[in-house]
């Protein structure tokens, strides 16, 4: 397999001596492969799905599109278009004057220099199968309910071609009913077209759904990764615990506080940390436990894995 | 009756001439506490405006049923009451509640402002305060002195809890209050509005879309769909046995911590737009039990179970 998408230590700050959104990030996408992105907040999630999308250049790092640099492709290469973007906000997404059916067609004309009636016909084709009515391909996202306008913007981001969706929080506005939609619209990409999905997502329960493979960010550091079910399956890290707990029904009592970044301490966690320790102080790039593809950026990760790593050790 | 704080009964409500809720019903108890849930335009914000006493400034008003709280009849109501039950009984935390502090003024200003009417001028600085502590807020003398856009979402949440607990409100009403919130900070002001409700003897109506939240916050839960209850009952075992297939599609589009091997069991069509509410059962047309039967005449709930009532033609197949 090769990599789709690479990061190595990717850093932003959005002003020069201002503190860092994303501090020292790296992924790897894989092609067809779904990651899920976790984390509050301020966590740096949107600003880390920016790089990789290429539409914010990185402070510092690397990021990489089918092996060449983000940084060196200019606006219309055509390899822009293996990394699309779906977004948050159904409606803000779409311009609010053009019907569905220009939004979409208005990408073939542009990478395909289709003719408008060969680009409409396209669009057609590719909104029917997200699924939507031909009365509904005509109207202004104004007149779409949140759930359509969502498949507009699927539908606009697959006229490219990618090979990558970023999905940033695409569900957090909509109902569930219509989010189970948009989830199935999804995970049906994959296996049709083998996509490979970058899904952002402060609920754990559809990232467990969409992606095999989650990172963990926390003020701008991935502080866990690995296989979904693994890592909300048994968390190592304090804040993957955390976040889990915070589930309505779920059993914790650890009480969150504000996010607080860059005291300092060289734990990013350290502030809100129930584990911390002394010993803490001497946390380095690369501490903590690993197993495979699963790595935790911790020194005192729960115990029940701690010990079951070093049982399979011995 | 004489625990009912606030009961609504078969309440209609039109707006613009369109029937927009037809058949509500919902008890909340002295001191309890109720969730609402039902997609985007099943009613549930129309019903807490309903009965805030609001109806009239989106021009709607109220055509048939009964709404009481604390044994007072709402529906003749003179304004001038109204205004006296949103301020000393009724609290209420809009949708809407992240921006609907004044951007320019001070959150010190804006409580005191409220304050003020209901205990007067010389308390109003140490009332905020205290307010401010009742809703867990850090650092509150600085919050005080600042305006929205230096707090967080998490924050300016709770001051607009604070806001609505000035008249020491015999009910709270929150619309959608943790949505737009992080799971952390969600499962916080939670915890928060579960602590004020135990500790004011407040009962709490908590309006939402997600069925975990109802689950872990409230007793009972009021599923509603095309402006009507199609569902009541506790919310533990609706949550875990939903009767009408209206909330077991709610509950099986939710994706699960367990993770799913198979397709999330999506909900198709969409709700019946206003003034196009079908006849019979509204939910007839999305229904996979739905026969002829379903379409046409008058729907009621039906009582099933010792305090749940579900409303549904099709009950006997259904319940097998």
């Amino acid at each position: 397999m090769s990599s789709l998408l690479e990061t190595r230590d990717v850093t932003v700050r959005y002003r020069q001596d201002g503190p860092a959104a994303v501090a020292g990030a790296s992924a790897r996408i894989d092609a067809g492969e779904a990651l899920g992105i976790v984390g509050e907040s301020g966590s740096g999630k949107s600003t880390f799905a920016k790089v990789l999308a290429g539409v914010l250049a990185p402070s510092g790092g690397e990021v990489q599109v089918k092996g060449r640099r983000w940084q060196e492709v200019k606006r219309r290469d055509p390899i822009r278009r293996t990394v699309q973007m779906i977004f948050q906000d159904p409606y803000g997404a779409l311009n609010p004057w053009m019907s569905a059916r220009e939004t979409v067609a208005e990408v073939f004309r542009f990478w395909e220099r289709q003719s408008r009636a060969q680009a409409v016909e396209q669009a057609e084709a590719l909104l029917a199968e997200m699924g939507l009515s031909k009365g509904a391909m005509a109207r202004r996202p104004g007149e779409l309910s949140g759930g359509q306008c969502q498949r507009v913007g699927i539908a606009r981001a697959l006229a490219c071609s990618p090979d990558v969706l970023i999905a940033d929080e695409p569900t957090s506005a909509l109902d569930v009913s219509v989010q189970a939609q948009i989830l199935n619209i999804l995970v049906g990409l994959r296996e049709t077209r083998g996509l490979a999905i970058v899904l952002i997502s402060h609920d754990l329960a559809v990232v467990r759904y969409v992606s095999e493979n989650a990172l963990v960010m926390y003020a701008g550091q991935v502080v866990e990764r690995g296989p979904t079910a693994d890592l909300l399956g048994s968390p190592w890290h304090p804040y993957t615990k955390i976040l889990m707990d915070a589930i309505p029904g779920g059993t914790g009592d650890l009480k969150p506080v504000r996010n607080e970044i860059g005291d300092g301490h060289p734990c990013c966690f350290a502030a809100r940390c129930p584990r911390l320790q002394a010993d803490c102080q001497s946390l380095s790039e690369e501490a903590g436990p690993r197993e495979g593809d699963r790595v935790a950026h911790c020194m005192h990760p729960l115990p029940e894995r701690s010990e079951q790593i070093e049982q399979r050790a011995q | 009756m004489t625990e009912t704080l606030l009961h609504i009964d078969h309440l209609a409500v039109e707006i613009a001439g369109h029937r927009a809720l037809h058949d509500v019903v919902l008890d909340v108890p002295f001191g309890g506490s109720v969730g609402i849930v039902g997609e985007t335009g099943s009613g549930k914000s129309l019903t807490c405006r309903a009965a805030l006493g609001l109806l009239g400034s989106i021009g709607g008003s109220v055509v048939a049923g009964e709404a009481t709280f604390d044994g007072m009849d709402l529906l003749t109501l003179p304004e001038r009451k109204w205004r006296e039950i949103r301020r000393y009984s009724i609290g209420f935390v809009p949708q809407t509640s992240l921006v609907s502090l004044d951007p320019v003024m001070r959150v010190g200003g804006q409580m005191a402002e409220a304050v003020r009417i209901v205990d007067g001028r010389a308390e109003a600085k140490e009332r905020c305060r205290e307010l401010l502590e009742a809703v867990e807020m850090p650092r509150a003398e600085q919050v005080l002195s600042s305006y929205p856009h230096e707090l967080s979402g998490g924050m300016r949440q709770r001051v607009m809890i604070a806001l609505a607990l000035v008249g020491r409100p015999k009910l709270l009403v929150a619309d959608e209050a943790t949505t737009a919130l992080d799971v952390t900070i969600q499962r916080a002001i939670l915890e928060l509005l579960d602590r004020l409700r135990r500790e004011l003897d407040m009962a709490l109506v908590l309006v939402t879309h997600d069925l975990s939240v109802v689950e872990a916050s409230c007793e009972t839960m009021t599923v509603m769909y095309a402006g009507a209850t199609v569902e009541r009952g506790p919310a533990a075992e609706i949550c875990a046995r939903p009767i009408h297939p209206y909330s077991r599609a709610l509950i099986a589009a939710q994706p699960s911590m367990a993770g799913a091997t198979t397709r999330l069991a999506a909900l198709s069509g969409a709700p019946p737009e206003l003034g196009e509410i079908p006849d019979g059962c509204s939910f007839a047309p999305r229904c996979p039990f739905a026969t002829d039967v379903c379409r046409g005449g008058q729907l009621s709930l039906t009582p099933v179970a010792p305090g749940r009532e579900v409303s549904c033609r099709r009950l006997d197949e259904v319940l097998q």
